[in-house]
Order: C-alpha cells, then structure tokens, then sequence
C-alpha cells in the first residue's frame, strides 16, 4: 500500500477514533480522524486514494444518511462500515448502496485491514479510470463539431465513402477529419478509437 | 311506628335480590295471618322452618293472621329462587337450605342438616369466614359480603359470592343467620385468564423495551471492546516488528485498563434492570429509580439529543413495589417522551422528570416533554393498543397503568406549558413501621 493513500475514519467515540488510529497506523497507513459527518465533509479531500471507516450510528448525520449524501455530492470515496450492533436491513442498505464491508465491532483486525487494501484499491483504480475519462474528454472536445461526427460514423462501422455521401463531402475530406480525430484522440488505431468511445459514451450514460 | 312495620324494614336490610324475596315472603305472610280464623299458634304449626318465627312473632299483632296457602306460596318462593339460599343457627349448623343451594353443593337437604357452614368451606377461606359469622352473632355487624371457596360433596372447589344477613332473635325464637350465594366460578376464572394475559403482556412489553435498551446498550458496549482490541492488536503488530516502545506500551495498556472499566459498567448497569426477580414488594426510593432508569436511557437522550433537568426532592418516604415494574413505567413514559421529542425539530428538546409529596400524601412522579403533545387523543392514551408511533404495539402506557394501579397509585397525563404533555403517577407511601 502506498505511503500516500488515506484512510478517513469517522467515529463519535474518542477512545475508538484514537484507537483505530494506532491500529491502522501501525500497519503504516495514514490516517485522519473525524467525530462527525459534518466535520468530515468541511474537509478538503486530497487526491490521493482513500477511503471512510465509518461508525453506523453517529451523532446529526447517521452513517448510512452520510453514505447518501457523499453520493449526492459526487464523492465516490469507498466506505467500510463499523457498527456496534448491525441488523440485517442495515447491512443490506449499506452494501447496496456501495460500502465495501459491514463489519460488527468489535472486529478482527484482519478483517478491518483487508477490507482497507481493497478499498484502496478501488479507490485507486477508480481513480485512474476517472483520469482516463477526463483525459479522453479534454480531447474528445477538442474535436471540430465536423470532425465528431466523422469519428461517431466511423466508430459505428460506416465506411469512409459511405460517410462521405451522408455528409455530401468528397472522400478525401472525410479521411483528412479522420486523421485528425485520430492525432487528436491519441488513438493508435481504428479499434483503439472505438474502445475510447465506447468508454466515453459508457461513462456518460452511467452519470 | 308500629311493631309490624318495624319488622318489616328489618327484612330489607341485605341484597337487593334477596330483599325482595324476602319483601315478597314478608307480603305473604302478612296476608296469611290477616285470616281472620286462624289463631297465631295455628300458623306457627304450619311452619316447619324457624326463619318464619319472626314472622309469626310479627302476627301477635291481631290484624296479622293470615292462611295456609299464602304460607305454601311462601314456601315456594324460597324452594324455587334460582340464586342458592341456606340458613344456619348461631352455631353454624345448616337447617334450612333450598333446592339451587342443594344442588350448588350437591348434597340432599337432610345430609347438609347434619353438616356446618364450615363443613363446606374450603380450607382457606375457613377462618376469615368464622371470623365474619362472629361479628355477627356477637352483634358487631348486621351482614356482610364475601367472596369465598365451597366444597362440593365432590371434593370439586368452585368461587361463590355469599351475601350473609342476621336475623335476630324473639322470645320465641333463636335468631339465625341466612346466606344468599352466588356462583362465580366463571367470573373468576375470567378474572384470572384477564389477569395472567395481563402478566403476559407486561412480560412482553418489558421485553421490546429491554430488546429496545439492548440495542443502544450493546452499541455503547462494542465501543471500549473496539479500543481495548484495536490496541491490543497495534501492540501485537508493533511487537511483531521489533517496534514496541516501552512508554507506547505503558500508556496502551493503561487506556486498555479504562476502557474495561467502561464495559463494566455498563453490563453492571444493565444486569441491575434484567436481573431483578419479578414482583418482589419491597420499600424503594423513588428518586434511586428514577436514576437507575435515566442511566438506563442516557445513551438513547444522547442520541436524539435530549436535555434532561432533574427536579427530585430529596428525603421522600419510601414507596412499597417491585422495583421491576417501577423501572419499567419510568421506562416507558420516558422512551414515549424521547420518542415523542425526536418527531420535532427546531426547539430544545427537554425532558423534565420531577418527584415530590403531591396534595393527598403520595409519592407523586412527573415527567414533562416539550413534544408535540397530545390533542384530543390524551383521554385514550391509557387504552389498550392506542399508539401514536408507527411501529407501536400500543400497550406500553396501558401497561403503566396496571401496574401504577396495582400499587395502590394513579397516573395521568396533562397538557405541559407551553407545550408537550406531562404524564404523572402517585403512589402511596411504604406504610410506616413503628419500633
């Protein structure tokens, strides 16, 4: 695990949120603690990968009421749950809408710990994927209005005079707006291209 | 008035039912010995049972001469009432009993001649029943009513109601006493079934209220077993590492130290409400309750963010219950109030528990919310399965009140200024021991 990933941990209790503390940074992670939601969300969150360890039951806002409003407000950051007395409706609640893990306090230090490597990892790699998408959006809108819709035809299998004739352009200007849509996207070859497209229109449909 | 009349009163003095009977029985003689041919020595022979002296003794009057078949129809009356009657001499032997009496018991008229009163008692109720026919036949009371167990020729036990009046004596006759008995086995095995379903529902609603208490404390509990095992396992990890500094270790395990103190008083807390033998009488503090109680609740008041203001007077006499059934209507008058609280938002939210002597010499208990209140709902608040929460079972405060009552108390609820509502209850004081 990275020196430079954070874990959050979000407890009302000071005994527990010290003590998480030791724990996890005796394994070397880095950590920071909060006693409630509000104080958490007052944070700027730093852009390195990271996840919330946080207490069900809290004072104001309620674990689960917090899961909700981090997804209002667009953050994605994993959550693993800790609870002193978790019920089944609960944990259902809190596993469909995304926490990687339920655990009951106390729990097994194994547990708590693998369950912070894989929503590290998560995290991380949503991350990545995150920066991908951006990336390929900057050069996606530095596209000429033209030269986008030469490069969704093409991506829909179309052949350069076919596009030529719907566009009522010659052949050979379709293939100039190809080639610079290619340059523009990176893209190394047709199904390159395709594949960045597909993640393009994926992303924006799941938003 | 006149010697008749007089007599005549006497008869009215028990049961309604049995009054008029007797007014009825009273008539027919009358009628009977208003026979102008009949001489009061001829009615006296025409009467086998010694109730009916009195009766003569009354027609020494001259106008009061009557004839035999008014007498048969008395008769009648007493062998055909529906409700069992017997009679008995001041020593407790039976020497009259009619037909429903009979049959009550299922012996033949001439084998409970032989028997007493007491004969047919069941065993317990004997000597508070002894006890009662005394005052009697000593003149100290005029009847009396009381519930008690027969025998039947059975052996079989079943519940009457007997309604016992004495009829005094005359120059010519003994006085005696009569007994006017009703069966009430099956009210009172209604009586008992409402009494146990009661219990049971008591049981029950004590039980969501601990399994509502469990919760909150099991949440409070799994906190300093989190700490303890969080650094206990950081100290083995460390350790694993060669990395474990002695001043770490120190102030570690000291940590650890408090915090299982912690859970200790909390599971101490606990056992001390679950752990108490049901019903158990005995002379309590009420203000140590109302504590114990709001310990129980303090993770719950911190949770919906109640403030509590504590108005206890101190040195109140003591209260006779079981600390149990206390416990639990403070439990549930001040869960209704938090719960109550928490539907509003934007005021303090104030718990207001209050103990003090009220106006009639009890031990008075007030607990004001600043809620929403109770509108035209507060009347039926104590009624079985009323609720005003959505997952409310509705027997918390109709339990409150069985068991308030069944301590001798009271409870109630009033409108709070400026708003909320204020639920209180009294209960009589532990009766004083002298040295």
């Amino acid at each position: 695990m990275s020196v430079q990933s954070v874990v959050f941990v979000v407890d009302d209790d000071p005994s527990v949120r010290s003590t998480l503390k030791f724990l996890l940074s005796s394994v070397g992670l880095l950590v920071e603690s909060f006693d409630s939601a509000d104080s958490f969300l007052q944070r700027n969150l730093p852009d390195v990968p990271s996840c919330l360890v946080l207490d069900v039951r809290l004072p104001g806002l309620s674990g689960l009421d917090f899961q909700r409003e981090l997804a209002a407000r667009n953050i994605h950051t994993p959550i693993i749950f800790l609870t002193g007395h978790g019920d089944i409706p609960m944990s259902v609640r809190a596993m469909k809408n995304g926490a990687v893990e339920f655990l009951t306090k106390p729990c097994r230090d194994q547990d708590l710990l693998d369950a912070i490597r894989i929503a590290l990892e998560l995290d991380r790699s949503q991350r990545e994927a995150e920066k991908e998408i951006t990336e390929l959006r900057k050069c996606f809108e530095s596209l000429t209005p033209r030269e986008r819709d030469v490069t969704s035809m093409v991506v829909s299998g179309m052949l350069n005079k076919q596009i030529a004739v719907q566009l009522g352009n010659a052949e050979n200007t379709v293939k100039v707006h190809r080639s610079r849509a290619m340059d523009k996207m990176h893209a190394q070859s047709l199904a390159d291209l395709v594949r960045m497209i597909e993640k393009l229109t994926h992303f924006s449909d799941e938003k | 008035m006149r010697q008749r009349d007089k007599n005549l009163l006497d008869l009215e003095f028990i049961h309604t039912k049995m009054s008029l009977v007797f007014l009825q029985i009273a008539r027919q003689c009358l009628k009977l010995c208003n026979s102008p041919d009949r001489t009061p020595e001829g009615v006296r022979a025409q009467m086998t049972h010694p109730d009916v002296y009195r009766i003569i003794h009354v027609s020494d009057d001259p106008l009061l001469l009557g004839n035999q078949q008014n007498e048969q129809r008395w008769r009648s009356a007493f062998e055909n009432s529906a409700i069992g009657i017997m009679m008995a001499d001041f020593t407790g032997r039976i020497f009259a009993a009619n037909r429903a009496f009979c049959n009550l018991l299922g012996y033949t008229e001439s084998e409970l001649y032989k028997l007493t009163f007491l004969d047919v008692t069941y065993e317990e109720d004997r000597k508070t029943n002894l006890e009662l026919v005394r005052e009697l036949v000593e003149g100290r009371r005029q009847h009396f009513q009381f519930e008690k167990r027969y025998y039947r020729k059975s052996g079989a036990v079943f519940w009457a109601r007997a309604n016992v009046a004495v009829v005094p004596g005359t120059n010519e006759a003994a006085p005696f006493w009569f007994n006017v008995v009703e069966d009430i086995t099956a009210h009172k095995e209604a009586e008992e079934a409402l009494r146990k379903t009661e219990a049971e529902l008591a049981r029950f609603s004590r039980l969501t209220t601990m399994g509502k208490l469990a919760v909150s404390i099991a949440h409070e509990i799994s906190q300093p077993l989190t700490a303890i095992t969080n650094n206990s396992n950081a100290c083995l990890r460390l350790l694993a590492h060669h990395n474990l500094q002695p001043d770490v270790l120190h102030r570690v395990l000291k940590e650890i130290v408090t915090e299982v103190t912690r859970a200790s008083a909390i599971v101490a807390r606990f056992r001390a409400v679950i752990m108490k033998e049901p019903t158990e009488k005995i002379e309590l503090d009420i203000n140590e309750v109302i504590e114990e109680v709001l310990a129980l609740t303090s993770p719950e008041l911190e949770e919906k963010r109640v403030l509590v203001e504590l108005q206890l007077t101190k040195a109140l006499p003591p209260v006779t219950g079981d600390r149990v059934q206390l416990q639990q209507v403070l439990l549930n008058l001040i869960v209704n109030s938090i719960e109550a609280m928490s539907r509003v938002a934007g005021r303090t939210r104030l718990l207001c528990v209050q103990s003090r002597m009220s106006e009639t010499g009890k031990v008075m208990v007030a607990i004001r919310d600043s809620g929403p209140g109770l509108s035209s709902e507060a009347d039926s608040v104590f009624a079985p399965f009323f609720t005003t929460k959505a997952n409310g079972m509705g027997m918390g405060l109709s339990i409150s009140r069985s068991l308030v009552e069944g301590l001798g108390g009271r409870i109630w609820v009033r409108p709070n200024f400026p708003r909320g509502a204020v639920f209180s209850f009294t209960l009589p004081i532990a009766v004083q021991r002298f040295a």
